[in-house]
């Protein structure tokens, strides 16, 4: 009787094994795709086409996710899991590289990068460390980047009389121009950026370690110090950029907390643009990615960088997304030339003319058709060279939450700066165990 | 074939001479005998149920996480994770909202599944169909398609109640912003009472009507005939409803996470959605692992609440 069950319980086993489709022949590719877009799939499949008819027997099992960013990243972590799910292939996120390469997931790329000649040639040394893990080694051929700035509506501008080619120079200067558009446009909501707990990485990444950058220090004195390797507690920095927030909070040049708080906020202020009713956003490059029916951004709108807290350089941030190899991969030759195949320069600028996304690529970048197609991004490129990326530790996302459970607490929660980077200062010392 | 055989055979024997060891294995196949058919049930509940359950306690000793160094090598820890809990403030006020949660919930979908039992009892059969079944429906719904429903209902810009105040002049509310623990609870209770109104409509047709003529007689008026004989003789299955109510409601988490995702700023992060946050956004399967300890001895204390008093009840 308990041969039988033993059995059945095999024979449980082994059903959810064959409809993987097993075979050493199938290299699995795994990506996020939220519908409506297709542009991904477009790419991948194109890809997939000329890889199965170069090397016959071979096939491409494309797995698409549709889920929110966070959401993918426990969905890729649980595949890996298992060898029956576990992707050949797999879209990382930059942020994500050095944890899915300290568990194991990911396979080190140097001894074929350094055999494949695009790679010195057309990806920069930043570009490059974008796909690194904190050991130096190579996990990931970075496909497309972002970067983030300030979008603004001219004829909003225009008719406050402030400059069209609006460049604040400091956050002085930033919030008396926010000032001056509310008076003009009392019905708008002068600035839009994501504050709330669930917007999470887009209330830390997109929006308060771009004020971080911009804080005597930047990023290294007010948030993560490389060199010593930990969080840092207790920065001026972090005040400041607290109470920034704050400042915007009480002079009302927020939405309101319903909007705040609504987890679709982003797509929100991004519709607002098209209906002028809204001045300035801090959000990413990508933001264009909204406009589908509104082809007039490219005039009607500006794009400018966060400026730091006392002038200087601009402030932003940049992280992006890579092609990298499962641990598992059966035949990394083959698989590390289907990466090639998908970071080939008609991949790379099919993938960043459908999304928008910022390339990576050199030859990319120099194609006319991208700043045709959406002239925001020479802009955004050039950005990179101030920008600062998040630090790819495990611990990130929790003290990223704690960030964002900060930033909430002083726009909404009418938490004092200091009260809340003390909750903070708390919350991080607990998740490093300190 | 052999196995009958050798059976006719022990059968066989027994007659001739019925020697201690014959009976020895008699006593043995009628005590092991009835097992023997759900040993393939145990089994697969061993290895799906209390397999699992032995693992997340073990996990509960290690640092396990979903990525990072932590999950290709965990490393036995101890008791970190219960000390981590110890000091968890957002752990504690998750604990106290998911007791407030259940009590509200509880309390609400059985008073209203009691009340409606008792309005519909003396009603016409078409009234009685209508009516359940209108409130059963609600328990047909997924948990998902509920909170998309309150959703409608309650949100700020477009939500159905917001637009019925506008029309008679009141003014709208944010309310899963502003009242975000008192939306979940009314889903929930709405959702629930289905349940609850089941049990005591069954309930009530078993009370003997000869009691309540008795009662009648007596001149017992319609709130002492309630409280003096119908609630004591359907007493047990109050408990028993209570416990089964109170067991569902401590592992809602699809209609609380659809409704308002814990928000804002945590006000509805029930115990079962704290720990889907620190199992899948910061990776923490270990300390995750314990809060799903302390959700199963959650259980077991309200259960062993209502148990004693129903063992106390029924003396």
């Amino acid at each position: 009787m308990l041969a039988v069950a033993t059995v059945s319980v095999a024979a449980l086993a082994l059903s959810g094994c064959t409809d993987a489709g097993g075979g050493d022949q199938v290299i699995r590719v795994v990506y996020p795709e939220q519908p409506p877009s297709t542009a991904k799939s477009d790419v991948i499949e194109t890809v997939k086409a000329e890889f199965e008819e170069a090397n016959e027997g071979w096939t491409l099992e494309l797995v698409p996710i549709n889920a929110a960013d966070a959401d993918y990243f426990s969905r890729i972590a649980l595949m890996f899991g298992s060898p029956d799910t576990a992707p050949d292939i797999v879209y990382d996120d930059t942020f994500q590289v050095n944890a899915h390469a300290e568990a194991g997931y990911l396979a080190p790329l140097d001894e074929y990068l350094t055999d494949w000649e695009d790679w010195d040639a057309q990806y920069s040394p930043t570009t490059q460390d974008l796909g690194k893990g904190l050991d130096g080694t190579s996990y990931g051929i970075p496909i497309t980047g972002g970067t983030i700035g300030l979008w603004y509506d001219k004829s909003l501008f225009e008719q406050a009389g402030l400059p069209t080619d609006w460049q604040p120079e400091t956050w002085d200067e930033f919030v008396a121009d926010l000032e001056t558009l509310q008076a003009a446009h009392p019905d708008i909501v002068p600035f839009a950026a994501q504050t709330a707990e669930v917007h999470a990485e887009g209330s830390t990444f997109q929006t308060f370690q771009v004020l971080l950058q911009g804080t005597e220090g930047g990023l290294d004195s007010s948030f993560y110090d490389p060199s010593a390797g930990e969080f840092v507690t207790g920065s001026e920095g972090f005040n400041d950029a607290l109470t920034l927030l704050a400042d915007l909070r009480s002079k009302g040049l927020l939405a309101d907390d319903a909007d705040q708080l609504d987890p679709n906020y982003w797509g929100t202020f991004g519709g607002w643009f098209t209906e002028d009713r809204v001045g300035v956003a801090l959000t990413g490059s990508w933001l264009m990615f909204l406009f589908g029916e509104y082809p007039e951004w490219t005039d009607e709108l500006g794009w400018t960088p966060m400026p730091s807290r006392d002038g200087g350089d601009a402030a932003s941030m940049s992280g992006g997304w890579v092609w990298a190899m499962g641990a598992g991969a059966a035949d990394k030759e083959m698989t590390f030339e289907a990466l090639t195949m998908l970071t080939s320069y008609e991949s790379s600028l099919a993938l960043a003319l459908g999304t928008g996304d910022v390339p990576t690529r050199i030859d990319v970048a120099e194609t006319p058709e991208i700043a045709e197609n959406n002239p925001s991004i020479p802009f955004f490129y050039d950005l990179v060279n101030v920008a600062g990326i998040r630090p790819g530790v495990a611990e990130y996302p929790q003290v990223s939450a704690a960030i964002a459970a900060a930033t909430e607490a002083v726009t909404i929660g009418g938490m004092s700066p200091e009260e809340a980077q003390a909750a903070y200062d708390e919350a991080v010392r607990s998740i490093t165990g300190g | 074939m052999s196995s009958r055989d050798n059976g006719r055979g022990v059968a066989n024997a027994a007659p001739r001479s019925s020697t201690p060891p014959k009976s020895a294995l008699r006593t043995f196949r009628r005590s092991v005998g009835p097992v023997v058919p759900i040993v393939p049930a145990a089994a697969i509940m061993a290895v799906f149920f209390v397999g699992p359950i032995l693992w997340a306690v073990y996990v509960g000793f290690t640092d396990q996480g979903l990525t990072g160094a932590a999950a290709l090598n965990p490393q036995w820890v101890w008791f970190d994770n219960f000390e981590r809990l110890i000091n968890d403030r957002d752990a504690h006020a998750a604990i106290s909202r998911t007791v407030a949660y259940v009590l509200l919930v509880v309390a609400g979908q059985n008073v209203l599944g009691l009340a409606l039992a008792l309005l519909l009892q003396k009603r016409n059969k078409a009234m009685k169909t209508i009516a359940s079944g209108a409130v059963v429906l609600a328990w047909v719904l997924p948990e998902v398609v509920v909170a998309m429903l309150w959703y409608a209902f309650l949100n700020t810009r477009d939500g159905t109640l917001n637009t019925i105040l506008a029309s008679v002049g009141l003014p709208g509310q944010s309310w899963l912003i502003d009242q975000p623990l008192f939306a979940i609870v009314i889903a929930s209770v709405w959702r629930g009472t289905a349940f609850s109104l089941l049990i005591y409509s069954a309930a009530l047709e078993e009370v003997s009507p000869e009691s309540i003529e008795a009662a009648q007689v007596d001149g017992a008026s319609g709130m002492q005939q309630l409280f003096y004989v119908v609630l004591p003789s359907i007493s047990r299955l109050i408990l028993t409803n209570l416990l089964l109510t109170t067991l569902q409601t401590l592992g809602v988490f699809g209609l609380i996470f659809a409704l308002t995702g814990g928000g804002p700023g945590g006000q509805t992060q029930t115990l079962p959605l704290y720990m889907y946050e620190q199992a899948f956004r910061y990776n923490l399967i270990g300390y995750s692992s314990v809060i799903a300890i302390v959700l199963v001895v959650l259980g077991v204390i309200l259960s062993a609440f209502y148990l004693y008093a129903f063992r106390k009840g029924s003396k």
